[in-house]
C-alpha cells in the first residue's frame, strides 16, 4: 500500500459522523482553551485523559489532535488583544501582533494569524504524511541499545530546551524518573520505592500526575498568587485582510511554515525555538524594518506560521519514535499509554487506522478551524470575560472527576493533590514541568531497554556503540546538549531579536 | 522573605526527597534474576542524579527571582480541599463538588455565597450526569442516591 491510499483509508475513517463530529469538539475547545490565558492544551489533554476512557482510541486521538491544532489558532488571540501568550509558542506573535491591535488593526492581525496558521498547518501535515512513514522504516531497525540511547536523546534535548536553566530542566526530568521508578520492577517484581503502601505496588499513573502537574498546581498558583487580571482590546472595528496585506504575508507564511516544521522535527526544536527564528528572519528581510515599531504583519504572519508548522513538526518524532518534544507532546505520549499503544515505527503498522485516521483528521481540523476563527474571532475575545474564579474552580472539578474515575479510589485524588502541591513548588521556581513528564512516562521504558541491551551483550557496554545506527545516536547525544543549550539561549534573547 | 530564598527552600527539599529515596534502596531486594544490572541500579543513579543537581541548586546564585507562595494561605487551600474530599464517598460527588467549587471559587474571589453555591450546584449537576449518563462513568452517588 502507498502513502496515499493509507491516508484515503484515514480519511474513511476520519469522515465516519462520530469522528467529525469529535474533531469539531476538539477543534472548538482547542481554540477556547488557546484563548484563554493559563490554560494551554497541554492542560486540556491531559484533563481529558480519564474522560475519555471509554473511548474508541481513535476517536480520542482525533479529539486530541483537534485541541492541539485548536489550541495553536487561539493561542494566537490571546497573544494579539492581550499581549498575553497562552503558550510560550505564540510569545513572537504577542510583539507585532498586539501593536497593530493597538493601532486599531486587531481584526487584521488575528486574520494574519488565522491563515498563516492554516496555510502552516497544511503544509506541516502534507510533510508529516510524506517523511513520518520513511523515519518510522528507518526506526525498524532499532533494537534495544539504539531504543535506549533514543531516549536518552529525548531526554537530553527537552531538558535542555524546556525551562529557563539546565539545571531546573534536569531536576524535573529526574524527579519524573524518580517517580516512574515507583511499583513494581518489570523484570524481577521487586517492589521500589513503595514505602509499603499497596496502592503505589502498580506505581504512579501518568494519568494521575499529568493532571496534578497542571491542572491542580495551576489553580492553586492561580489562588496563592493571585495574578491580576489583564487589561484587554474590547472594542475593535473589522478590517477584512487586502490583496496587499496578502501579498506582503505570502512569504512569511512560506517560510514559517517550513522553519516550523523543520525545527519541531527534531528532538533540540520544540515549538518555541522556531518562533524566535522566523520573528528575527521577518525582521531582517522586511522592507520596512521601522515597521517593526509600530506593527508589522509580517511580524505576526511568519511566527504564526512557524507555531503551526512546529506543531505539525512536533507530530514527526511523536508518532515515528515515541518521542515528545513538547509538553503537548508529552501529554499526548501519555495518552498512548493509556492505550496500551506504543509509539514508535510499529504504530504505523499496528495501529494504521489510528495514525492515518488522526493525520486525515488534521487536514479536517485545520479546514473547521479557519471556519471557526477567521470570521469569529471577535466572538472568540468574549471567552475572556468568563470569571477566572468559576474557570478555575471547573477546572479543578474536571480534574477531579477525571482522576477519580480511573480507579474509583480516593487514594488517587490524594496523589493528585500532592501532585499538584509540588507542581505549584515547580511553577514557583520556574522549573519545567515537561521534562517530569517526559521522565515518567520513558523512564521505565529506557530502563528496561538499557537492562535488556546488557542481557544480550552480556554486560558489554561496547554493544551501546557497535551498530552504526547506535554510534550516530550516541554522537548526537554528546552534541546535542551544547546545540539545545545554545539554541534554547538565542531563543530566550528575544529583545535583541 | 527574599524571594531567591525559595529557590533554596526548593533545592533542600528536592535533596530531602531524594535522601529519603536513597535510603530506601537498600531495601529493594535485589531478586533472583541474572540480570547484570538489577533493580537497584537506576534507583542509584537517578537518587544520586538528584542529589547532586539539588546541591548544586542550593549553592548556585539564582538570577531569576521565584515567585512567593504564602504558606499559610496554602496550608489552609489543602485543608480545606482535603475535608472536602474526604466527604466525597458519603455526600456524594454533586454535593461535594458544589462545596469544592464554592470553596476555590471564594479563594480566588470573594463574592455572593448564594450564587457560588448555586452555579456550583448547577455544574456538579451537569457534569455528574453527562459523566454517569453518556459517558458511563461510575460516580458516588452519596447523599443524592435517588438520583
Amino acid at each position: 500500500m502507498t502513502i496515499f491510499s493509507y491516508l484515503m483509508d484515514g480519511f474513511t475513517v476520519a469522515l465516519q459522523w462520530n469522528n467529525l463530529l469529535w474533531a469539531f469538539v476538539g477543534v472548538t475547545l482547542g481554540t477556547a482553551v488557546g484563548i484563554l490565558p493559563g490554560i494551554g492544551p497541554a492542560m486540556t489533554v491531559a484533563i481529558l485523559l480519564p474522560i475519555t476512557f471509554s473511548f474508541d482510541p481513535v476517536t480520542a486521538f482525533i479529539l486530541f489532535a483537534g485541541i492541539y491544532y485548536g489550541g495553536m489558532y487561539g493561542g494566537a488571540v490571546t497573544s494579539i488583544l492581550l499581549n498575553t501568550p497562552g503558550e510560550t509558542g505564540s510569545m513572537m506573535t504577542a510583539i507585532q501582533g498586539n501593536l497593530l491591535a493597538r493601532s486599531g488593526k486587531a481584526s487584521l492581525a488575528l486574520s494574519v494569524a488565522a491563515i498563516g496558521s492554516f496555510i502552516a498547518a497544511l503544509i506541516g501535515t502534507i510533510l508529516l504524511v510524506l517523511f513520518a512513514p520513511i523515519v518510522a522504516e528507518v526506526a525498524l531497525f532499532f533494537g534495544p541499545a539504539e531504543y535506549f540511547l533514543l531516549i536518552t536523546l529525548g531526554f537530553i534535548s527537552t531538558t535542555a530546551i524546556l525551562g529557563k536553566n539546565i539545571s531546573l530542566g534536569l531536576i524535573s526530568l529526574l524527579f519524573g524518573l524518580a517517580v516512574g521508578l515507583v511499583g513494581i520492577d518489570l523484570q524481577t517484581g521487586q517492589a521500589r520505592f513503595t514505602f509499603g503502601a499497596l496502592p503505589l505496588l502498580d506505581g504512579v499513573h501518568v494519568v494521575i500526575f499529568v493532571v496534578g502537574l497542571f491542572a491542580v498546581s495551576e489553580t492553586f498558583s492561580m489562588i496563592l498568587t493571585q495574578r491580576k487580571s489583564i487589561d484587554t482590546i474590547k472594542t475593535f472595528t473589522w478590517h477584512w485582510i487586502k490583496k496587499d496585506d496578502i501579498k506582503k504575508c505570502t512569504k512569511p507564511w512560506l517560510r514559517g511554515s517550513f522553519i516550523g516544521f523543520i525545527m519541531g522535527c527534531l528532538p533540540a526544536g520544540g515549538a518555541e525555538i522556531p518562533t524566535f527564528m522566523s520573528y528575527g528572519l521577518e525582521k531582517r528581510l522586511a522592507k520596512n524594518p521601522s515597521d517593526f515599531n509600530t506593527g508589522a504583519i509580517e511580524g505576526v504572519a511568519g511566527p504564526e506560521s512557524a507555531n503551526n508548522g512546529a506543531a505539525a513538526g512536533v507530530m514527526v518524532p511523536l508518532l515515528t519514535l515515541g518521542l515528545p518534544t513538547s509538553a503537548t507532546a508529552a501529554v499526548m505520549l501519555a495518552a498512548f499509554q493509556q492505550y496500551n499503544i506504543q509509539p514508535g515505527p510499529l504504530v504505523f503498522i499496528n495501529n494504521a487506522d489510528l495514525v492515518w485516521g488522526m493525520i486525515a483528521s488534521l487536514f479536517i481540523g485545520n479546514v473547521m478551524l479557519l471556519v471557526l476563527n477567521l470570521p469569529l474571532a471577535p466572538l472568540w475575545a468574549r471567552l475572556l470575560y468568563i470569571p477566572k474564579h468559576f474557570l478555575y474552580s471547573g477546572i479543578l472539578i474536571f480534574a477531579t472527576v477525571g482522576v477519580y474515575s480511573l480507579n474509583n479510589s480516593i487514594v488517587d485524588i490524594w496523589i493528585m493533590l500532592a501532585v499538584g502541591v509540588i507542581g505549584l513548588f515547580m511553577r514557583a521556581m520556574h522549573v519545567p514541568v515537561a521534562p517530569a513528564i517526559i521522565g515518567l512516562i520513558l523512564g521505565p521504558m529506557a530502563e528496561q531497554h538499557f537492562r535488556r541491551a546488557l542481557a544480550i551483550s552480556q554486560g558489554e557496554l561496547s554493544y551501546f556503540v557497535e551498530s552504526p545506527l547506535a554510534l550516530t545516536l550516541f554522537i548526537i547525544c554528546l552534541l546535542i546538549m551544547p546545540i539545545s543549550y545554545y539554541l534554547g539561549s538565542k531563543g530566550q534573547i528575544k529583545d535583541g531579536l | 522573605m527574599n524571594r531567591h530564598i525559595w529557590g533554596k527552600k526548593f533545592a533542600i527539599f528536592i535533596l530531602t526527597f531524594s535522601i529519603i529515596l536513597l535510603l530506601s534502596i537498600p531495601q529493594i531486594n535485589q531478586g533472583s534474576g541474572y540480570d547484570k544490572v538489577g533493580p537497584r541500579f537506576f534507583p542509584w543513579i537517578i537518587t544520586t542524579g538528584l542529589m547532586v543537581v539539588s546541591i548544586f541548586i542550593l549553592f548556585k546564585r539564582s538570577n531569576t527571582p521565584s515567585v512567593t507562595i504564602n504558606l499559610y494561605r496554602l496550608f489552609t487551600l489543602l485543608l480545606g480541599v482535603s475535608l472536602i474530599f474526604l466527604g466525597l464517598e458519603r455526600l456524594g460527588f454533586i454535593l461535594t463538588m458544589t462545596l469544592l467549587f464554592s470553596f476555590i471559587s471564594y479563594q480566588i474571589h470573594k463574592g455572593n455565597l448564594l450564587k457560588r453555591l448555586g452555579i456550583g450546584f448547577m455544574f456538579s449537576l451537569g457534569i455528574y450526569l453527562l459523566f454517569t449518563w453518556v459517558l458511563d462513568l461510575n460516580l458516588p452517588r452519596g447523599a443524592l442516591y435517588f438520583l
